[in-house]
This record gives C-alpha cells, sequence and structure tokens, in this order.
C-alpha cells in the first residue's frame, strides 16, 4: 500500500508535463541602426498538428499555399496567441517587452512537418551604453511543448552595432520562474 | 577566365558581408553591466556560419541536470512521431504493423493522461470526500477518460462532416468554449463537497448533546452512489482531447476512418489505466484514513469531516487552477 501512495506522489509530480503540440524552435534577435526591432521566429511543427493545419488553411487542397491560405494559417496559428505575445518573452531591465506586430509570414512543408519563419517586432533603440534582453520561447501553460534550441539560436545586426550573445538556462531570473527549468533563454547585449 | 573573375567577385562579396556583420559575437557576458566579459565562447561572422560552428562552441550546459517533466515529454514527442510515422507507413501498404501502432496509442495514452486536465486530482478529491469501493475508484478513473475520448471524437466527427480538413481550428474553438464550462462545473463540484462538509460538521456539533459516538454515525461522510459517479465523470471528463482529435484528424486526413477509431480507443485505454490507478490509490487512501481514524474513537468523526473538507478543497482548486 505504501508503494501505491508513492506511484501516486511520483505520478502527480509528473503531473505539469501535458503537451498536446510539439515544436523545435530557434530564434535570431535582428538590430538594425535604431536598436533592435525583433526576434525572427523558426517553428517546426510535429507532423499530427502540422498536417490538421495545413490542411485547414489549404482550401483548395492543392498542397501549396496561396497569399489568401498563408494569411488565413497566420490567423489560425498566430492570431491565437496574440495574447501571450506569440510566445515570444523579451525581458528588458525588469519588464517584458510587449510584440508589435508579425511581420514576413511564411510558412512551408519539410518532411512532412510544418515549419512557419516570422518576425515578431519589438523596438528597444539603441545608446552608446550596452542595453541588455534576454529572449525566451516557451508557451508556459505547456499545452505546446516549445523546444527552444537556443544553442543554435544567434543574432543579425549591422556594422554600426555591437552585439554579444549566449544561450544559457533561465536560472536566477526572477521574472523567468514560470518557465519550466530546462527552458532556455538567449541573452544578448548590445550598443552603438 | 571568366569562371576564375566570377569566383573573385563572390569571394570579394563574402569578404564583405564578413566585414559589414562582424560585429555580432557570440560570448558570455555579465548581465550587471559591468564591462568584463566572462567567456569568449565564438567570435561568429554572421550570417550562415553561426548554426555549423555551434558544434565546436564550449557548451555552457554541459552540465544539463535530468528534468523528469522534460524526459516525460520528450517521450511523448516521440511516440507521436512515432504514431504519425506509423499511419503513414500503413497508408502505403503496410497493415501489418497494426498492432504496434495500437500498442504505441496505448502508450500514448497512458503517459498523457498524466497531464493535468484529466481528471486525476478530482478522482482524488472526491474520493476523500466520499467513501467508495475499488469497484468506484475504478469506475470513476475510468469513466472520466472514455467521456473525455468520446467527447473528442464525435465533436471531430461532427465538425469534420460540416468543414472537412478545415475542422482543427474549429475544434479547438469548441473546445475551449466546453472547457470553460467543465472547470466552472469542476469548482462547483468542489464547492459542494466542501458544502456538504461544513454541514456534516455542523450536524456533529449539534449532536454532541446525545453522545460523541452517536453524534459521529450521524455525521459520517456518505457512501458514494453510480450516479453520483456519472455525474463527476461527465463534468471532468466533458472537455474533448484534443490529443486524441489530432491523432483521429491525421487518420481521417489520410482517408483511414476504422484506423481512427481504433487509434481513439487506444488511446482511451492508456488513459483509462492511469486514471483507473488514480482511483484506486484514491480509494487505498481513503481506507487508509478510515482505518486509522476508526482507532481514535470519537475523534473519528472529525476527521471524517476534515478529509471531506480537504477532498472538497482539492477538487474545487484543481477547477481553479485549470481556469486560470
Amino acid at each position: 500500500m505504501r508503494l501505491f501512495f508513492l506511484f501516486l506522489v511520483l505520478l502527480s509530480a509528473m503531473s505539469w508535463a501535458h503537451p498536446h503540440v510539439f515544436a523545435d524552435v530557434t530564434v535570431q534577435a535582428v538590430f538594425d541602426e535604431t536598436g533592435f526591432i525583433g526576434v525572427q521566429n523558426h517553428w517546426e511543427y510535429d507532423e499530427i498538428y502540422g498536417t490538421s493545419m495545413f490542411a485547414a488553411a489549404d482550401a483548395n487542397d492543392d498542397g501549396s499555399l496561396s497569399k489568401k491560405e498563408l494569411e488565413s494559417l497566420k490567423i489560425a496559428v498566430l492570431d491565437p496567441l496574440a495574447k501571450q505575445n506569440y510566445y515570444n518573452y523579451v525581458l528588458s531591465g525588469t519588464k517584458f517587452l510587449p510584440a508589435l506586430n508579425v511581420e514576413n509570414f511564411q510558412a512551408r512543408k519539410k518532411n512532412g512537418k510544418l515549419v512557419l519563419d516570422y518576425l515578431i517586432r519589438f523596438s528597444v533603440p539603441v545608446s552608446n551604453e550596452y542595453k541588455f534582453l534576454v529572449i525566451v520561447v516557451a508557451d508556459p501553460s505547456n499545452y505546446i511543448q516549445v523546444t527552444s534550441d537556443m544553442g543554435n539560436s544567434d543574432a543579425k545586426a549591422p556594422d554600426a552595432l555591437e552585439v554579444d550573445y549566449y544561450d544559457d538556462s533561465l536560472e536566477g531570473l526572477t521574472l523567468m520562474q514560470d518557465f519550466r527549468s530546462y527552458v532556455e533563454g538567449l541573452y544578448v547585449r548590445f550598443k552603438k | 577566365m571568366r569562371s576564375s573573375v566570377a569566383t573573385l567577385f563572390v569571394a570579394l562579396l563574402l569578404l564583405c558581408a564578413q566585414f559589414s556583420f562582424s560585429a555580432v559575437t557570440k560570448k558570455k557576458f555579465s548581465m550587471d553591466g559591468s564591462t568584463a566579459s566572462t567567456e569568449t565562447v565564438e567570435s561568429t561572422p554572421f550570417p550562415d556560419t553561426v548554426a555549423q560552428d555551434n558544434q565546436s562552441v564550449v557548451s555552457i550546459h554541459d552540465t544539463h541536470v535530468f528534468c523528469l517533466t522534460e524526459n516525460f515529454a520528450d517521450q511523448q514527442k516521440k511516440l507521436r512521431e512515432n504514431i504519425a510515422a506509423k499511419i503513414t507507413a500503413m497508408k502505403n501498404g503496410e497493415s501489418g504493423i497494426i498492432w504496434t501502432f495500437l500498442l504505441i496509442c496505448f502508450l500514448y495514452g497512458m503517459l498523457h493522461a498524466l497531464g493535468p486536465g484529466h481528471g486525476k486530482s478530482i478522482v482524488v478529491g472526491y474520493f476523500l470526500a466520499r467513501k467508495g469501493k475499488w469497484k468506484h475508484g475504478i469506475a470513476l478513473g475510468a469513466g472520466i477518460t472514455f467521456t473525455h475520448t468520446l467527447s473528442a471524437v464525435i465533436l471531430l466527427f461532427v465538425l469534420y462532416g460540416i468543414l472537412k480538413a478545415a475542422v482543427f481550428p474549429s475544434f479547438e474553438l469548441g473546445r475551449q468554449g466546453i472547457e470553460k464550462v467543465s472547470y466552472g462545473l469542476v469548482c462547483f463540484t468542489g464547492l459542494l463537497l466542501i458544502g456538504i462538509a461544513i454541514h456534516d460538521l455542523v450536524k456533529l456539533l449539534r449532536n454532541r448533546r446525545i453522545g460523541e459516538n452517536k453524534a459521529g454515525e450521524v455525521a459520517v461522510s456518505k457512501n458514494t452512489s453510480w450516479k453520483e459517479l456519472i455525474g463527476v465523470a461527465a463534468v471532468t471528463g466533458i472537455v474533448p482531447c484534443p490529443a486524441v482529435a489530432l491523432i483521429v484528424l491525421f487518420c481521417l486526413l489520410n482517408s483511414m476512418v476504422a484506423l481512427a477509431l481504433a487509434s481513439a480507443g487506444a488511446v482511451c485505454v492508456g488513459m483509462t489505466v492511469t486514471n483507473m490507478l488514480f482511483g484506486i490509490a484514491a480509494i487505498a487512501l481513503k481506507k487508509g484514513i478510515d482505518k486509522g481514524a476508526a482507532k481514535t474513537g470519537w475523534l473519528a468523526a472529525y476527521i471524517h469531516i476534515v478529509a471531506s473538507f480537504a477532498g472538497g478543497l482539492v477538487v474545487f482548486l484543481a477547477g481553479m487552477f485549470m481556469l486560470s
């Protein structure tokens, strides 16, 4: 009987992981001469979910997405995530930056998987002093199991800016406590 | 001659690109604003070489800690990939793998039901509040997952009949609506159980003058009934399971209707096993409390009331947690 209770406790401890959708994600912190302008997202969804969403958007069932169908896919996949900042959490100081909009939305199928690329716009102007950002892509509710590969994420900036970045865990960041322990962030600093 | 000029031109372009983006560096630095950088990981010419070169980068995560939830989610991910691969293989004529496929669906269901929203805390809370037998624990665990699966299959088939391939976004909208109502009802069930516990306590205190033992008999928590179990299973399980719906839809999109139903059945059986184990554990917990309480004499009634109150609270909080 004691074993049974132990089993119950063990199962309860595991009860947080409850994903319905799986996605592998890499990002790129994007800068122009004015400063940080957004996060380029690259999402590869699992085949089962990706096929469902692609089929929903592909109205004429020709296996490719027209401009109109692409827009309907964007509405179906990204619009419900607007309240969650499209799962792009950019910490600047003690605040999370609000996403301004989505740009350059593209979708394709790769080995049966749905691949989405888009830029989530943010705005942090550059100055002569370093500014620090932590970029995290995750779904705190874990409805989507986001595997963000920050080791293969990077930054893109023009010559006028000095940008450093590295990937690391979120340990020690109070504002990131809602994220699971294995979620990683892309730490970025930039100046003129 | 022409080709060597072209090669030179491309090389010059690449060189220019290298210089124009050389300000981007993969480097560990201090987040407190101090200027001393702690570790240069690698200078990375942007844009194309970063991803390839990271294989040789000194990893900051060499001491990656084993994480149970991550591992658990990874297993589900692998099983889902396996399910997709098996469906595709069967579509291509490999019908002999059906049993392997159903076994994978079963395992996926077992793992999937460990997540929140499958009624485990409600099963435990309910049987803390109500006395039940082993069969009741099994029935409630199974009833919740059966309803959870059936509602997904019915909603998906109805919407598929109307919308065809465009079904899933509508399914999600429908599910979210049902979810809110269901979680609200779970909260209400919890409040009801708390109310019953408080009512029992008031009754116990009023009857104290007729003797502690007799008063205890009056106030001890009630046995469950099949009617009540069906109600709890319906309220908790009515939220359609998106995991089942996605697999069923994937089969339908591959024109495999029978397989869609078989896969839903296998996932359902897997989830049922997990929930049944929780039901059995909950009954065991309650029996243990009853046994311990019986030894305390007149205190037993109070222990039962506290357990009932705690059970109601667990159910209520589970509903609130899912609502939030």
